[in-house]
């Protein structure tokens, strides 16, 4: 995943930010704990966002202490600690993850890039076999969407097509950790459009870099190098998916850190889709002005 | 009258969730008496599956070949609502417009951030 499913801190209450780091350095700890110290460099905001989806959605039990920052001791912190697997759960799909981003790096980049994955994907290598030992269905779904992933930017796919990979694995994910059939469906749906926004905002994120390198990007080929006119196109694809996606989230059984999901959904996407899209490309478009 | 019963049909498969058979159902329809209908249950399927984009195109074509069908031309006023943000705020429960229409950043606080302020 690629770290774009944060709180908007301005609106978010003290308290509940302060709920939130807890679960990040949580799933910190429990990685630290299940893969060793170098696997918290696999950390993600979007797996701190999945793993308190699970513990809300399944009404798990969980308590936060005090402690210390796994990567600086002399940090005190507090840590949330779940009585189930949502940090367990959320750790493998980091860590399977990051294999499946470093194996895309060797295959895409260029010779610094694709030697420092090498070099990575060997370092983490013993942390990814754990996790596919624990959770393999989250390795064969994975590796079927990359797979996937691949055959649409093969074909030059368009926005629905290309975003149905990532959209799908996601969506899996979230059935699994649904709390029963009830809810399946709807945490699903969920789950689908969240990483169809996931690939989207990634997509509109890179849309002015790979035009200019003649990158494939589902955004480019509608207004042929008009990057005005692509960005407010990136923006509103970007926005009916959020419409959908809040749709269904809003059916949601939640038990606990609502105001946290709420944060997230409603104020912290749109933030981020305007970091994105608008204020990339007012700074981008300022810049070439200034040097006119 | 067999495809309006088709028609019918289709639609009674997307209510019950049946998404694989009725878009079989609609892509191997020859030559659709009513495209205007076909467009729109394309439409409905598309949103149903996700695929936004797909279920965009076929709402507008749907819109603009039967003008005068009010079905049609809701779902594309909502399709458009929901891609110009207009949706969002109301989910929101924010108290700005779909276009707070003032160039520049800063407006967009009264919008949370989402509608479209190029400069």
């Amino acid at each position: 995943m690629f770290g774009y499913l944060r709180p908007f801190k301005d609106e978010l209450k003290v308290k509940d930010y302060q709920l939130y780091k807890s679960v990040y350095c949580g799933l910190c700890k429990s990685m630290k704990k299940e893969y060793g110290l170098l696997s918290t460099l696999m950390l993600s905001y979007d797996c701190t966002v999945l793993a308190m989806l699970c513990l809300s959605v399944n009404d798990e039990k969980y308590c936060v202490r005090k402690g210390r920052c796994t990567v600086n001791p002399l940090k005190k912190c507090s840590i949330c600690k779940g009585e189930g697997w949502a940090f367990s759960f959320a750790g493998a799909v980091s860590v399977i993850m990051t294999r499946y981003k470093l194996n895309d790096t060797i295959l895409d980049s260029g010779f610094l890039k694709k030697l420092a994955a090498f070099f990575l994907r060997l370092v983490f290598h013993g942390n990814y076999k754990r996790a596919l030992k624990a959770y393999p269905e989250i390795d064969s779904l994975t590796a079927a969407m990359m797979e996937s992933q691949a055959e649409a930017e093969r074909n030059n796919a368009g926005i629905d097509r290309s975003a149905d990979p990532t959209a799908t694995l996601i969506k899996k994910l979230c059935g699994m950790i649904s709390p029963g059939e009830a809810m399946r469906h709807q945490m699903e749906v969920f789950g689908y459009f969240v990483g169809r926004w996931i690939y989207l905002i990634d997509a509109a994120d890179d849309v002015q870099k790979d035009m200019k390198h003649h990158n494939f990007n589902p955004f480019a080929a509608k207004y042929q190098g008009d990057i005005k006119a692509t960005m407010g196109y990136c923006n509103e694809v970007l926005n009916m998916t959020a419409s959908q996606m809040i749709l269904s989230y809003e059916l949601l059984e939640l038990h606990s850190f609502k105001a946290i999901l709420d944060n997230i959904v409603y104020d912290g996407l749109s933030y981020q889709q305007k970091k994105y899209t608008i204020d990339k490309y007012n700074e981008k478009n300022s810049d070439n002005k200034r040097g006119n | 009258m067999e495809q309006d019963n088709s028609f019918d049909e289709i639609q009674k498969l997307i209510e019950k969730g049946s998404y694989d058979e009725a878009e079989k159902m609609l892509t191997e329809m020859q030559m659709p008496s009513d495209m205007a209908r076909w467009n729109y249950l394309m439409a409905v399927l598309s949103m149903y599956k996700g695929w936004l984009e797909n279920c965009s195109d076929y709402a507008k074509t749907a819109a603009e070949l039967d003008p005068q069908n009010k079905e049609y031309t809701e779902y594309y006023e909502k399709v458009k609502a929901a891609r110009s943000a207009e949706e969002l705020q109301r989910s929101y429960g924010s108290s700005g417009s779909g276009d707070c229409g003032i160039d520049g950043g800063d407006c967009c606080q009264c919008c949370l951030h989402i509608c479209e302020s190029f400069t």
